[in-house]
């Protein structure tokens, strides 16, 4: 932007400075066009490009159990598990002072158990394609492979929806205890329907054309 | 515990989107800060910018930090959280005076274009004025707060990500509004006098108190999920939520009283007195040095300042980059440039002959189909044909002119892009048929067929033949450059017009002009230009410079164009773009599962033994017959409802130019997933060259590494395709405009072309949701 495209006008009269020259058009320097173009920005720039995890890991409990000397919690997310990626974490704490448990070997193996009939595959990203299943018979569970910290976690493919086995091993030593439970993991949504936000923004800039063009006619 | 302590503070979870969102925001305020603190430096000093770039620091935080990771288990961190998306974050953000920061610092087009109508449309003013009311402001926010905060909405944003990003998507915007007032951020106008935010603020509190103490004093658990998940030692769901409710009100109040507090001091002080007694709303000076925040000369007397501040009406110019634009400039550079391709070219010749005939496995396999060719298509979107400027294959065109007498003219008839519309309909096919990215050997071929071919064109023919009529990999960044952000132009055609040498295309004893006879006054877009820069270091007046422009402005305009002519003339144009458009689509359609079946299903149902022949009919029917029966169908509907005057071929000819930007988004989302999904494959590759070399120092190749998986990529595909939809359809809805007598004939002459336009994006969506084959990358 250069001067001759904004400019304060000067002079005595208090009215000049309520407004602003913009390319060429006056614009009232009341707060209603500035507004709506600040709040555009800050709701739109942010809250459009939010379409990211919003948990990190953790998400909802499926398993929890006292065994041995430790406290087992076992999380998915997304909350309510689908089929495709799935972020399996486990905090494991200690049975009696509920710390953190940091320094255990976590394991963690899916069976299916009833696989839904006619149950749709899971679908991944063409590029997340590459990475080779993992083996979900003995999947590590890490520090590293959770935003949390204080837990274990791993990234798991699960291929169908239905009911799976999870059984988690934890060892410490020659402290060794595993849970255990079912899991329901529901269908995958469609493929197209994860990405929506992006179909949804050419039809919203259309339309907002679409109305410019209006508001220019009038 | 000290490693648990550690973990809780490296527990950051970086979110994509939102942190590209916040970069971006910041981005566009700092470059418009810029600008405006040489305009009016009181309003935009550098506490301002501070001001700005901290409250995008407090939503970075809120959603990044631990913070957001712990809030699923612990109600004080969301709470935390919360209290910096609604308190914090906002009131900095309105400090910064972001709204001229943010017009200023978007592109000059995206303003005029998109902005400035809404700007000035009075229905959004109105509702601007509604939005920004005190009393609309204060309802919503305790709205968003109550709601929010009720328990089955609370369990809903807990239960799913997608309800908790609209939840804080709502208290970032009900707190931008509830500060709107307070802050009165400049150049807005207070509707309220200023002692009546004392008690919008109070009351505030009063229901901040309220929902507080209910948390605080409650003896159970508002939000059933805490009481499922773990608890920390110490902690129990219940004193969780007393914690919460503590945050909430302590802190919380602190936001609502000190700025009530000052405000109550200004206003009971003697000063404020005095001047309180004139209207509140009336006069800006007052308005502004009442509001401390806002604190500075007044505008009128910024307005002096502005004035005096010298213009500048030239866009950004790479050539006036400093030392960048002299060392882009320089004859030199570009040399050093082409030497290091041209000895890339040969090393990727000889590994292609006499390496391993394993295209993952070899550098002719690797570099030139998925590295060059995305890193290519990534500049020219980004810059501009930065390839042509660096091409290894002039050295092998000077060499011709060396050797061979290079005295005849470029024969006229075939002064057209006939002969590259062949070539590249033949590379498209032979691409498919004969697996060329796995296949070194043909691969060096081809190179050294490209060699040959240009010292032979240039060697017999005068000036750039070869770019201009021959080159496929040329034409094809002509065509993509159509919508680069930079353009090879004058900085100011009065200069042109006093000028008498036209030294930029005559040359002179020093430099030759431009081989591809643009001539700078004339020359429109990117088109047949090669980024050699001849013509800059020709122009005895400095008056070329590499110069930012709105991508894709001149495809609806038709003038005479230097060394083009025009687009309704150009039969062989529009089909060099049009087999580049749905060349694109059906290139990476063939490396989609779904296709790949189909075309095995065809060879054995017409029972065509041979892939080579199934896939020249499939190619023939996919860049011949589909764009003649689908762009003629168009011209013909569009010229019969639009009342187009011309023929169905001049018709044709200029909204196929309008293609190009939907085609550019087609290949780059193609040759980008390919350059992504195996960014690394050269590592091993190299390694294993220097074996082959006897040089043990690489050590040996790493033929497992992986490149790892980008889960955006497919977002970027979309995205890059979504722009290429917008922009295609806008040039046809201009180009109508252009042609058409009057507006309601030029919406149904554009509704064909809208069609074939939606009709394409609709298929690149489906081929990039498709299971792909992946090229260059060992399984
Ligand atoms: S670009 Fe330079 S040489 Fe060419 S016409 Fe303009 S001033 Fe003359
Ligand atoms: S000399 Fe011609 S081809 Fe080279 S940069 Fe200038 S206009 Fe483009």
């Amino acid at each position: 932007m250069t001067n001759d495209k904004l400019k304060i006008p000067h002079g005595g009269s208090c009215c000049a400075s309520r407004f602003v020259v913009f390319e060429g058009q006056f614009l009232t320097a009341r707060p209603s066009p500035f507004v709506i173009c600040h709040l555009s920005f800050v709701i739109l720039l942010i809250s459009l490009c939010l379409p990211g995890n919003a948990f990190g890991d953790g998400g909802s409990v499926q398993v929890h159990s006292v065994s041995g000397p430790f406290e087992i919690t076992l999380f998915a997310e997304p909350p309510l598990p689908r089929a495709g990626q799935i972020d399996f974490s486990a905090l494991i704490q200690d049975a009696k002072s509920s710390q953190p448990v940091m320094d255990a070997a976590v394991t963690l193996a899916l069976t299916p158990v009833k696989v839904h009939q006619n149950a749709q595959p899971a679908w991944y990203p063409p590029s997340c394609a590459v990475s080779a299943p993992a083996d979900l018979a003995a999947v590590p569970l890490l520090h590293s492979g959770a935003s949390n910290r204080l837990l274990y976690g791993a990234m798991v493919e699960i291929p169908a929806a239905g009911v799976w086995h999870v059984r988690a091993e934890i060892q410490r030593g020659d402290e060794h205890v595993s849970v255990e439970g079912n899991v329901d993991i529901a269908d995958p949504f469609p493929p197209i329907a994860s990405y929506w936000p992006l179909f949804l923004f050419p039809a919203v800039a259309i339309g907002l054309y679409v109305l410019r063009e209006q508001i220019q006619r009038a | 515990m000290e490693d648990a302590a550690d973990a809780i503070i490296e527990s950051w979870s970086i979110q994509f989107w939102p942190t590209v969102g916040l970069i971006l925001f910041a981005v566009i305020y700092f470059r418009g800060w810029l600008k405006l603190r040489k305009q009016v430096p009181h309003r935009f000093d550098g506490w301002r910018l501070a001001s700005f770039l901290g409250g995008v620091g407090i939503v970075f935080l809120a959603l990044n930090s631990p913070l957001d990771t712990f809030s699923n288990l612990l109600l004080q961190a969301h709470m935390i959280q919360h209290l910096l998306l609604m308190m914090i974050a906002p009131p900095l953000l309105l400090l910064a005076n972001p709204f001229l920061p943010l017009l200023t610092g978007l592109p000059r087009p995206i303003v005029r274009e998109v902005i400035r109508p809404f700007l000035v449309w009075n229905a959004c003013k109105r509702f601007g004025r509604w939005l920004t009311r005190p009393k609309v402001t204060w309802i919503l926010f305790v709205v968003m707060t109550l709601g929010w905060h009720a328990p089955p909405l609370y369990e809903l944003t807990l239960r799913s990500p997608t309800w908790h990003i609209v939840e804080h998507a709502c208290f970032l915007g009900s707190g931008t509004l509830f500060w709107w007032p307070v802050i009165q951020p400049w150049p807005s106008r207070p509707q309220w006098p200023e002692w009546a935010i004392i008690p919008y603020l109070l009351l505030a509190d009063v229901q901040n108190t309220v929902l507080s103490a209910f948390l605080t004093f409650s003896d159970r658990v508002l939000y059933p999920t805490y009481g499922l998940v773990p608890q920390f030692p110490g902690m129990n769901p219940l004193s969780d939520q007393h914690a919460a409710g503590a945050i909430m009100w302590v802190p919380g109040s602190i936001f609502y009283l000190i700025p009530a507090g000052i405000l109550a001091m200004r206003f009971l002080s003697p000063r404020r007195r005095i001047s309180g007694r004139r209207s509140p709303a009336g006069d800006p000076t007052l308005f502004s040095r009442a509001h401390g925040m806002n604190a500075g000369p007044n505008p009128i007397r910024g307005a002096r300042v502005a004035a005096r501040v010298k213009p500048s009406s030239v866009a950004l110019d790479l050539l006036a980059l400093g030392f960048f634009g002299r060392l882009i400039r320089s004859l030199a550079f570009r040399r050093v440039v082409q030497g290091i391709l041209f000895g890339l070219a040969i090393l990727i010749v000889c590994d292609g002959l006499f390496g391993p005939q394993i295209g993952p496995m070899n550098l002719a396999g690797t570099l030139p189909w998925t590295h060059w060719r995305g890193l290519s298509v990534l500049a020219l979107l980004a810059f501009g044909n930065f390839f042509c400027f660096a091409c290894p294959f002039t050295f092998a065109r000077d060499l011709g002119r060396r050797i061979l007498p290079a005295k005849r003219q470029w024969p006229r008839w075939l002064r057209t892009k006939w002969v590259s519309v062949g070539l590249l309909a033949i590379y498209l096919w032979s691409y498919e048929a004969f697996s060329l990215w796995n296949s070194p050997w043909l691969t060096a071929w081809i190179i050294i067929g490209y060699f040959v071919a240009a010292i032979v064109v240039d060697g017999f023919f005068r000036g750039a033949s070869f770019c201009k009529y021959v080159c496929p990999i040329g034409q094809f960044h002509f065509v993509q450059s159509l919508v680069s952000p930079f353009e090879v132009k004058t900085r100011d055609l009065d200069v042109c017009r006093s000028c008498k040498s036209f030294d930029c295309i005559r040359g002179n004893e020093q430099q030759r002009g431009c081989e591809l006879r643009l001539f700078q006054p004339k020359k429109e877009s990117n088109l047949d230009c090669t980024f050699c820069l001849d013509c800059a270091r020709a122009c005895p007046h400095d008056n070329v410079g590499i110069i930012a422009v709105t991508p894709g402005h001149t495809l609806a305009q038709d003038h005479f164009r230097s060394s083009i002519g025009r687009f309704a003339e150009r039969t062989d144009l529009a089909a060099l773009v049009l087999v580049l458009v749905f060349g694109a689509f059906v290139n990476a359609a063939s490396m989609t599962l779904p296709v790949e079946n189909a075309l095995s299903f065809s060879r054995l149902t017409l029972d065509l033994i041979s892939r080579p022949a199934i896939l020249l009919l499939f190619f023939s029917v996919a860049l011949g017959v589909l764009p003649l029966v689908t762009i003629g169908g168009c011209a013909l509907a569009s010229r019969r409802f639009g009342s187009i005057t011309g023929t169905a071929r001049a018709i044709s000819c200029r909204f196929a130019m309008t293609l190009a930007p939907l085609g550019a988004a087609m290949w780059l989302a193609h040759f980008g997933f390919h350059l992504f999904t195996a960014l690394l494959t050269p590592i091993p590759v190299v390694q294993r060259l220097f074996l082959d070399l006897h040089i043990a120092a690489a050590g040996s190749p790493w033929w497992s590494l992986r490149t790892p998986a980008i889960p955006q990529l497919l977002d970027f595909q979309c995205l890059a395709l979504d722009l290429g939809l917008l922009v295609s359809l806008y040039f046809a809805f201009k180009t109508s405009v252009n042609l058409a007598a009057n507006k309601q004939k030029a919406v149904a002459a554009f509704l064909p072309w809208g069609i074939l336009i939606s009709l394409l994006y609709v298929s690149g969506i489906w081929i990039v949701f498709q299971p792909m084959e992946m090229r260059g990358m060992l399984h």
